[in-house]
């Protein structure tokens, strides 16, 4: 079964790059070359935003943990159309393997030898795997309730974030189902005896959150990525939960407000994302916002400037009709078709971001 | 802090819990409940219970252990062991730490922030993987849960309750294992992840008398209570043991720690200790 359905026909690197730029609306995106002839491995993931490449944690880990590896992927984004809407996100597919789960995708970089652990130590490897336990039961359960459980976040950012990227009649029931899968998982798991009611349930895991960000911190350090120089699974992992915590603009922020008092970790987040992730990067940072500000205000002075420009473009024709000031009348079209390509120059800046 | 509208009420209880129990010393009569040894307690019960004793008596505090049949149902959290020191009730190794150390008895104080952070992750991979993976091993494995858990889970209660409860805790934990992604899992990849969990703990330990070298934690004792429990427990077969066997010092560990906090000065192991139905260690 070949599901690699959505790859550029062509191999090799110049001939994908050319195809992505010919035809800039398609989804599926290349991230490197590959060699002739080797199948493509797809990773399906929620897309992205908020300057992130993904908003889902666990795909953004899975799309870190590819680029320190070098792992070269054909990225689909979910949109769940009906022939795509089986299965889980983030998912792999290579020949005919079919791989969920971020642990076992990792897992099956490593077999492909896109290995970003090599430079650890087997007990840096044990230490690995202490923390991304500590990540998955001290911290995403708080994440879970930040994005999907908060009614507040969850009605003015996730679900409409989630709904826009999912076809009409399933916009509707999906994220509801990831909704009550999210519930469902912190009740399940921190929802015990002692505490009955949901407070005191979101008072516990927002305390153990915020006491598993303060070990991250103290765990950083100083140093650029968790193991020394080079980013490795640990990184992939935890910048794949915080990444979004720290960059999506919620109304509910206290998770968020306790990260942000973490510089250190900020700037983990900030670092991956400005090395391995440029392309993403500009747009919702705060300068990114500004950039943006600033080429609207560019288009709408040269929207203003063309109308102004046609209107004299016109009058001067009319008047170049009976009289033999023609040079000028060239001239003025001239211009105009300057400012008209770098009107169209802008809009598609401000359009691609 | 607590910007949103989550009203900060267990905060409040465990900053009173802890203000009182910093008032009070240790009693001499503190009790620790767990089920009954030799019929009805399962291993991750018996894991838990174990960790916590190992806990106290690293931090030399007397306890008087007593078994109950229904000691799930007196815990606060519905989950053994629990302790009963002067007025107070606390269930579960995370908590007693906390009350423990509000009493001034600690044993992670000497650790710097770092060393701090790597044994809360250990703690966590511990919980996250061996305890999951014996609750998935007693609940989910037919085999066992048909021999073992359904027998001894049910030993105090007669029919109907008895086959209304061992369905009731079958569902929660398959609900339990459904949500947290270990629904689809077969016991060979269980097995696979106590064995990854083992070469963590091993490769972390080295050959360090402890995990943070010459004292112990809170760490030391729940990595105890788990694999001596899985070593001298009998199942149905001997695969869940032989992948700790492998590691020849976590066998080592789990011997230093019973003979310098569970055996009596004559050298004969505490009666307290030997579950019946396991094995002498190897």
């Amino acid at each position: 079964m070949c599901r690699c359905g959505s790859a550029p026909p062509g191999d090799g690197r110049g001939v994908r790059l050319s195809l992505r730029q010919e035809i800039p609306d398609r989804r599926s995106v290349v991230v490197a070359g590959l060699p002739r002839g080797f199948p493509v491995m797809e990773l399906r993931y929620w897309g992205g935003d908020w300057g992130l490449p993904s908003v889902h944690p666990e795909c953004l880990a899975v799309l870190a943990y590819a680029k320190f590896g070098g792992a070269p992927l054909t990225l689909t984004p979910v949109d769940y159309t009906w022939a795509s809407s089986q299965g889980e996100v983030p998912l792999l597919i290579h020949k005919d393997d079919v791989i969920a789960l971020p642990v076992n995708i990792l897992s099956y970089f490593r077999k492909q030898k896109y290995n970003a652990d090599y430079v650890l130590s087997a007990r840096e490897g044990s230490d690995t795997l202490a923390y991304v336990a500590l990540l998955e039961e001290k911290l995403l359960p708080a994440i879970l309730h930040t994005f999907w459980v908060d009614p507040d976040n969850y009605s003015s950012v996730t679900r409409p974030w989630y709904a826009s990227r999912i076809p009409f009649p399933l916009r509707f029931y999906l994220p509801g189902r990831m909704y009550r899968e999210a519930l469902n998982r912190i009740l399940v798991t921190k929802g015990q005896p002692p505490l009955y009611s949901m407070n005191e349930v979101e008072a516990q895991i927002y305390k153990d959150a915020k006491e598993c960000l303060n070990l991250l911190s103290n765990r950083l350090g100083r140093s650029q990525f968790f193991f020394g120089d080079m980013p490795t699974t640990l990184d992939a992992f935890v910048f794949g939960f915080l990444a979004p915590l720290y960059k999506a603009r919620l109304l509910k922020v206290q998770l968020q407000e306790h990260l942000k008092q973490l510089p250190n970790l900020c700037d983990f987040c900030d670092h991956v994302l400005c090395v391995h992730f440029t392309e993403h990067t500009e747009g919702t940072s705060p300068a990114g916002q500004e950039a943006i500000d600033a080429n609207l205000q560019k288009l709408t002075q040269l929207v203003n400037k063309e109308s102004n420009l046609i209107e004299k473009v016109i009058t001067c024709f009319l008047l170049s009709i009976d009289s033999s000031n023609q040079f000028a009348c060239i001239s003025l079209y001239l211009h105009y078709m300057r400012y008209k390509y770098c009107l169209h120059q802008a809009s598609t800046k401000v359009l691609v971001k | 802090m607590w910007s949103g509208g989550i009203p900060a009420m267990s905060l409040v209880t465990d900053a009173f819990v802890s203000q009182i129990a910093a008032v009070e010393p240790w009693p001499e009569n503190a009790t620790l409940y767990q089920p009954l040894r030799s019929e009805q307690v399962l291993l991750s019960d018996n894991a838990s219970c174990l960790a916590v004793q190992a806990f106290l008596r690293m931090c030399n505090l007397p306890v008087q252990v007593v078994c109950r049949a229904n000691a799930e149902y007196m815990s606060p959290s519905g989950k053994v062991p629990f302790i009963h020191v002067g007025n107070q009730v606390v269930s579960e190794l995370g908590p007693i730490v906390q009350f423990v150390k509000a009493k001034g008895h600690s044993l992670s104080d000497g650790l710097d922030e770092v060393q701090k952070a790597e044994m809360k992750a250990y703690m966590e991979l511990v919980n996250n993987m061996l305890l999951t993976a014996e609750l998935y091993i007693q609940w989910c494995d037919e085999a066992t849960l048909e021999e073992i858990t359904q027998p001894r889970y049910s030993s105090p209660y007669s029919w109907p309750l008895n086959s209304i409860l061992v369905l009731q805790k079958k569902w929660e934990i398959k609900r339990k294992m459904k949500a947290i992604g270990w629904g689809a899992k077969s016991l060979r990849q269980v097995y696979e992840d106590v064995d990854q969990c083992c070469q963590a703990l091993s490769q972390r330990l080295g050959t360090q008398p402890y995990f943070f070298n010459k004292q112990p934690t809170e760490l030391d004792a729940l990595v105890f209570g788990h694999l001596f429990t899985i070593l001298t427990t009998q199942l149905t077969n001997d695969e869940l043991r032989e992948k700790v066997k492998n590691y020849s010092n976590l066998i080592a560990f789990c011997r230093r720690i019973e003979q310098n906090y569970f055996e009596d000065h004559d050298g004969s192991s505490s009666s307290s200790l030997r579950l019946p139905k396991g094995p002498a260690l190897p």
